[in-house]
């Protein structure tokens, strides 16, 4: 069955792509391109410290520029490459690459077949491809894409106290971390799903009719991500998705993942008998997309747990670290040239019995919701500027953060 | 048909087969352009058979037929054409890639791909934005300033046409061997340019006579 799918798959590399097969077969040919925001953030009562990311940059950084370099090899192989480089982050330029190749396995009028190997885009929800500064009419990231709890793939809680503890620190660079054993380095904790940083995997995706299927596998989580070769355990993620299009315009995605995110080296620290792949973060989500006239929706929904060791409910049992996270961003063409732009987003945490002895339960992390409004203009058709606000909202000491900020965008 | 019917039918026919008026010349020439066999940038995410076409990967572009000659200074007024033009949107392009049409004039965006397409533009001319539209329907724009109009797509970023708004009616596109012919030019001497979107403009002094024939050529 292996050598017949394997056949099959030589076969197709070397025979013409469908409907491809009546173009001019493209020579070998690069596109450079890129992206390079401009922003600056009038910080109000607090630093726009929600948005940072694990490298140290941050999407309200004054420089950000995003290179592109694709490649057609010919009709059926295509190598893409990004690269961002921020000089806020200390972090070296390898962390912010993004490569990986994509092989067209066949291209039909109802149905095609594509496969992708390297450092791979998220195969989870719709956020993604409209991350990039001239796509995302915003300029931050949504909460669950990015917003760090305090939980770590390389360092354990000692227990339920030690977890609480700690509660609302995720989001600190100097996130000093938990009694349980692991990684003494001062770092983040983990998000959810960390679209700004994307895994080495393969995957393979396309469409059947009116659904589009993605399906992957990666060395590590959605919400720990290896942009290096080098798995941190011997799990891999399955993650996947499928969207149902009726009709232009409106589409209906059902995404989910499971995976070891535990380092191995927390061995020692893991309960007796325990190993780094006993520990799954598993998440599925929704996302629905709607757009008519001059109106465009998105709103996505995904419901997270992290098998935690050490972490128990009131009768000692194995308590799993849940997390929901939510957002509905709507964009509006005011008049040509100008729109206006608004998401609600939150992330809502699982209790967990406080360790106590009481029975009282509480949420393992600060619940967080954020609002970002703003309007944006074109300049030129490859130019926007952006004014956004942001308000923050976090039940724990940090509170409320608001500030407002400006983001000249441009592509080439 | 009554007697005045016929009349006036041969009369509307006599004028439409008329000649042009004794003091109008014809403009000639040709348009020496290649056409650049362009790969189309590959989408770097997959959108799936309702969010982004099967078309074709390479296209043909920057040829003669992408170039407009048309005449300036010619005095006298100019209704806007009551037909309206055409950029059609198929297989995630814009045909014609280049477009001509007097000031005034109506054009309509008709999308002819499974999904949705909005047509804007922002760049000179005439701001327009025209939302999101699906297969079979169809949206307008007047362009009342002359200009290039550069038009793009909200959601395919690799869409690209340009609209070019001239003065009066007298212009033309080459064909694809580069000739091309303007009519009932009045006698005098004008201003000819060649517009071509990579290249931009191209300008001649060309006297034209009252009967007959003048030349002009460009090569890009």
């Amino acid at each position: 069955m292996r050598l017949r799918l394997i056949g099959w798959l030589v076969v197709a590399a070397v025979t013409p792509p469908g409907t491809a097969a009546a173009q001019t077969a493209p020579r070998t040919q690069a596109f450079l391109g890129g992206t390079l925001d401009l922003a600056y953030p009038f910080a109000g009562d607090g630093e726009p410290e929600v948005n940072r990311l694990i490298r140290g940059d941050n999407p309200f950084d004054n420089v950000r520029l995003r290179l592109f370099a694709d490649v057609v090899i010919n009709s059926r192989w295509t190598v893409f490459n990004q690269i961002l480089i921020d000089p806020s982050s200390s972090m070296g330029l390898e962390s912010f690459l993004r490569s990986y190749v994509r092989f067209d396995v066949f291209k039909k009028e109802k149905a095609d077949l594509s496969l992708q190997a390297g450092v791979v885009p998220t195969p989870f929800g719709a956020y993604s491809p409209r991350a990039y500064s001239d796509r995302n009419p915003l300029v931050s990231d949504p909460l669950m894409y990015h917003y760090f709890t305090t939980l770590r793939s390389n360092q354990l809680p000692a227990s339920n106290a030690d977890l609480l503890r700690h509660r609302g620190q995720g989001q600190a660079a100097d996130f000093t971390g938990f009694a349980g054993g692991g990684s003494p380095i001062k770092f983040s904790g983990m998000p959810m799903i960390y679209d700004p940083c994307w895994d080495v995997g393969v995957q393979a995706l396309g469409s059947l009719g009116r659904l589009e299927y993605i399906f992957a596998v990666a060395q590590g989580t959605l919400s720990a991500p290896r942009f290096k070769a080098g798995d941190n355990n011997k799990g891999k993620q399955i993650s996947g998705r499928l969207a149902f299009v009726p009709r232009p315009g409106l589409v209906f995605g059902a995404s989910a993942a499971r995976g070891p995110y535990l380092d191995s080296a927390l061995r020692p620290s893991l309960p007796a008998g325990a190993s780094a792949d006993d520990y799954d973060q598993i998440i599925y989500g929704f996302d629905v997309e709607y757009g008519v006239r001059h109106l465009a929706l998105h709103a996505e929904l995904a419901k997270n747990r992290w098998q935690a060791p050490n972490i128990t409910d009131g009768r000692g049992g194995p308590q799993d670290l849940k997390t929901l996270g939510a957002y509905v961003e709507a964009r509006y063409t005011l008049r040509p040239g100008l729109f206006a732009a608004a998401r609600y987003d939150r992330l809502d945490y699982g209790d967990i019995d406080d360790g106590t002895r009481t029975g009282r339960t509480v949420p393992w992390n600060f619940d967080v919701n954020l609002w970002e409004y703003g309007v944006g203009y074109f300049l030129t058709d490859r130019v926007i500027a952006k004014l956004v606000r942001q308000d923050y909202h976090s039940a724990g000491e940090s509170g409320h953060q608001a500030f407002w900020a400006v983001q000249v965008s441009g592509s080439f | 048909m009554s007697q005045r019917a016929v009349a006036a039918a041969v009369l509307l026919a006599g004028i439409a087969l008329a000649p042009a008026p004794a003091t109008a010349g014809t403009l000639t020439g040709t348009v020496l352009t290649k056409p650049v066999a362009r790969t189309k940038a590959p989408p770097r995410y997959y959108l799936g058979p309702y969010r982004s076409g099967r078309g074709p990967s390479v296209v043909e572009e920057g040829g003669p037929q992408d170039v407009v000659v048309f005449v300036e200074g010619v005095k006298g007024a100019f209704p806007p054409p009551v037909r309206h033009a055409q950029l059609v949107q198929k297989d995630e392009r814009f045909i014609p890639h280049v477009l001509a049409v007097p000031i005034g004039s109506t054009v309509d965006f008709p999308n002819e791909d499974d999904f949705y397409h909005n047509v804007f533009s922002v760049v000179s001319g005439d701001r327009f934005d025209l939302g999101r539209y699906a297969k079979g329907k169809s949206a307008h724009q007047t362009l009342n300033k002359p200009g290039v109009v550069v038009v793009r797509c909200e959601i395919h970023s690799g869409m690209k046409a340009y609209i070019l708004v001239v003065p009066n009616p007298l212009f033309a596109v080459p064909g694809a061997d580069g000739a091309f012919s303007i009519p009932d030019v009045p006698e005098g001497t004008y201003l000819v340019k060649a517009w071509h979107p990579d290249y931009g403009y191209q300008e001649r002094s060309v006297a034209v006579p009252a009967a007959g024939t003048a030349s002009v050529s460009f090569a890009f």
